[in-house]
């Protein structure tokens, strides 16, 4: 086992995923990094990903470049992309390119040789540009359709039906055939129609794949570690510096500020402030004691922290609960679109109808005829049309849901936003803002002196409390005195000496009715003020849940916090009192959905933002991470929100409405194009030429109707 | 019609360049990222890499 790997201040490229860059001012402003930090050798963005790559110079934690990159107005996410899927995804992008240009260069040059066919060459010309066409046709069935026919070939392996298959069914069959006619020296094939049938439906594909692409990563316990990810430990008197999955039981491990715990330890510092919202949701840290059991997923807020460690990261609940979102993102992808689903059935039915139609007249001794009308039909009916104006109406959806700020992984997300019969949400961040805001003064505001000497005091300590009341002061053009000593102590607050007198800030948690909390300034044994701070609703959630409600949809509040702040939380939000559950852990939230769901009677809709919601968000049936979420709620939700605000719900609800509409109008059209050809096929009044010219109409027209579709805004109010 | 004999020849290998040349730059990574160039050609202030730009940049300032 390796002990003593530096990988987390590597000299290797960094990636970044930075979220809110919109213009080119903000590109050249993240590109610059590198005069301003000589560390950094070179800055490059890419507006498609949204990913940052640094070159660093000299050594480099990811979260001082974080800092950096935050100091420009950024959110910034460490992106973990080993050199092989970094260069398998380019190496993936650029085979679709050249795919396509070769499809296109093929088909281009077909149909220009097709054409004189059409406008009436005869003799040894006919016979010349029918052997070109067929040349052209093998690189495009011998090349451009590969991934056809490993996907139709992995359906049939796995016994199912795919779209693929059925593509590749319509594919071979015209190109068997027109071979066929081809050394016969019949004038009947379909090169043309059936090389531009396969290049649209590789671009659809193409544009689809990219939409989809985009965020999706490799889930991968180091998410959790990611900005700190080196961990320094006493292992029988030597210090090393270990991964997370490197660290025994009975090491001795250092935890800096904002380093997330990898493994249960008992606390050996005399007391330390822990961000312990992993498992209760809460905003407000908590302080532990020398010899208390602090478990793994837990944020350091302490400077440092000691502890003997209880076990390795694989034995800890953080493992299991990552292990479930796994398992659960995993079972859901093997869900199928409803749109597949259709062009599925489609085809079944028309492969059925063409084999009736051919035994029909063949039966009859009318072999010839009966081949000739099952061809027309076959053509006639592919399901091509839908098989483009699907991928199309996904893709129409994706974008515009992103230019709203809603980032969604799969265009199933649309599809099962429809099917829900209840929203679940999380407290903390979600329903709330999810900081410590201030909220006023006791006895009363103090003045501009008492003011500055706060400021200074509080700027000592990392605790959220002090970080908002700074913020604040700040803001307001307050100047921090000089002190002649101060010490943060954590799990007490700060103390301070000026001009000879002992002055001390110590945090304070009111009854638990009203979810105050706060400090308050001493001096000898004086209060001199009192200040409050709570989480706040976010102040568009009460017309939110009351839409959601007129929607004949159930709306569930899960929080890890306590049962009287969510009480009262429940209260203000006019919700009953049985549909607030408080004291919810991580699994707790997810069994909850889980149970709802057993009876598929139920579906949810799931919206959090902590790392104690991703087993939840992975278990409902769809869910929605909230900006600034933690990375594997992030990965485990069906969408992520990059607005800071919980309408984005609202348009979550009008894209699926949106989307459902353009999949039926699709359908129809072409069902019905497909029904009046079909039956004009077997009647025999339309040949298999006749019908290889009206196939792209339908497909065309399938197309248009999907662009030109615009989401028709309801009234609201 | 006998010109069509070389002329077909000749249009396969006029547009076959234009397909040598596209897989080219595809293999050169020239289609990697097409989002950010045109954006970052925006930016007439203080580009390191050219020197010029220095005294045009003061005298705006």
């Amino acid at each position: 086992m390796e002990v003593g790997l530096d990988s987390g201040t590597q000299l290797s490229t960094m990636k970044f995923y930075v979220d809110g860059v919109r213009c080119a001012k903000c590109i050249h402003k993240l590109e610059n990094l590198n005069s301003e930090h000589i560390e950094i050798s070179e800055a490059r963005f890419n507006k498609a990903s949204n990913i940052l790559t640094l070159n660093p110079k000299e050594i480099i934690a990811s979260d001082q470049a974080i800092e950096w990159i935050e100091s420009k107005g950024y959110k910034a996410y460490f992106v973990e992309t080993s050199e092989q899927t970094e260069s398998r995804n380019r190496e993936a992008q650029r085979r679709w390119l050249t795919r396509l240009a070769v499809t296109f260069f093929f088909a281009s040059n077909l149909m220009m040789f097709a054409i004189a066919i059409y406008m009436g060459a005869y003799g040894e010309w006919h016979r010349l540009f029918a052997w070109i066409c067929g040349f052209l046709f093998l690189p495009i069935a011998f090349y451009s359709a590969i991934p056809f026919y490993a996907s139709a070939w992995q359906a049939l392996k796995d016994r199912r039906f795919s779209a693929d298959l059925a593509i590749v069914i319509a594919f071979g069959w015209g190109s068997i055939l027109s071979y066929f006619n081809l050394f016969r020296g019949n004038s009947n094939f379909y090169f043309d129609s059936t090389a531009s049938f396969l290049f649209l439906i590789l671009l659809a594909r193409f544009f689809l794949d990219r939409a989809q692409n985009s965020i999706e990563s490799d889930l991968n316990p180091s998410l959790l570690f990611k900005s700190l990810p080196v961990f320094e430990i006493k292992r029988g008197g030597d210090t090393l510096k270990a991964l997370y999955h490197q660290i025994e039981k009975g090491d001795l491990i250092t935890l800096r500020r904002g380093q997330t715990l990898p493994v249960d330890i008992e606390l050996q510092s005399e007391s330390a402030d822990v961000d312990t919202s992993l498992f209760s949701g809460e905003s407000f840290p908590q302080t532990f004691a020398k010899g208390s059991v602090i478990k793994a997923g837990m944020v350091g807020i302490s400077e440092t922290l000691y502890g003997k460690t209880n076990g390795t990261f694989q034995e800890s609940e953080l493992h299991r609960i990552f292990e479930g979102v796994i398992r659960n993102r995993h079972e859901k992808t093997k869900a199928h679109a409803k749109a597949e689903v259709y062009s599925q059935r489609l085809l079944t039915t028309v492969s059925f109808l063409s084999v009736v139609v051919l035994v029909f007249f063949g039966g009859q001794g009318h072999w010839a005829e009966g081949f000739r009308r099952a061809l027309a039909l076959f053509t006639i009916a592919c399901p091509c049309a839908l098989a483009l104006a699907i991928p199309l109406a996904s893709v129409m959806t994706l974008k515009r849901a992103m230019q709203q700020g809603l980032f969604v992984k799969s265009p199933l997300f649309f599809e099962k936003l429809l099917t829900i019969t209840g929203v679940v949400f999380d407290k903390t961040g979600t329903l709330t803002l999810g900081q410590l805001e201030f909220q006023g003064w006791a006895p009363k505001p103090p003045d501009k002196e008492t003011l500055q000497l706060l400021l200074a005091m509080e700027q000592k300590s990392h605790h959220p409390i002090a970080q908002s009341l700074t913020r604040l002061l700040l803001e307001q053009k307050i100047e921090p005195t000089t002190l002649d000593f101060c010490k943060d102590i954590p799990g007490v607050g700060v103390e301070a000496v000026k001009n000879g007198t002992r002055y001390s800030i110590s945090r304070i948690s009111t009854d638990d009715q009203s979810n105050l909390n706060g400090f308050e300034l001493t001096s000898e044994g004086r209060t001199l003020v009192t200040a409050y701070f709570s989480d706040s609703l976010r102040p568009e959630a009460p017309t939110l849940l009351e839409k959601l409600k007129k929607a004949k949809l159930e709306v569930f509040l899960l929080s890890g916090d306590r049962q009287q702040v969510v009480s009262q939380m429940a209260k203000t939000l006019n919700l009953n009192e049985n549909n607030a559950l408080a004291q919810m852990s991580p699994q707790a939230k997810a069994q909850f959905i889980e149970d709802a769901q057993q009876n598929r009677l139920k579906s949810y809709l799931m919206v959090g933002d902590g790392h104690n919601d991703a087993l939840a968000l992975s278990k409902a049936r769809t869910s929605i991470a909230m900006k600034g979420s933690a990375e594997t709620s992030l990965r485990a939700a069906d969408a992520y929100s990059q607005k800071n605000d919980l309408s984005v719900l609202n348009n979550a609800f009008e894209l699926s409405h949106f989307y459902h509409r353009l999949i039926q109008q699709n359908v129809w059209l072409s069902l019905s194009y497909n029904v009046i050809a079909g039956t004009m096929a077997i009647l025999g009044l339309v040949d298999p030429l006749m019908a290889a010219v009206l196939m792209p109409i339908n497909s065309l027209v399938v197309i248009g109707a999907t662009v030109l579709a615009h989401p028709t805004k309801r009234k609201e109010r | 019609m006998e010109a069509l004999y070389i002329m077909i020849p000749l249009t396969l290998l006029l547009s076959g360049s234009a397909l040598v040349a596209c897989l080219w730059a595809i293999r050169q990574g020239q289609f990697d990222d097409v989002d950010t160039p045109p954006l970052r050609i925006l930016n007439e202030n203080e580009d390191s890499n050219l020197v010029t730009n220095n005294n045009t940049e003061r005298t705006n300032a």
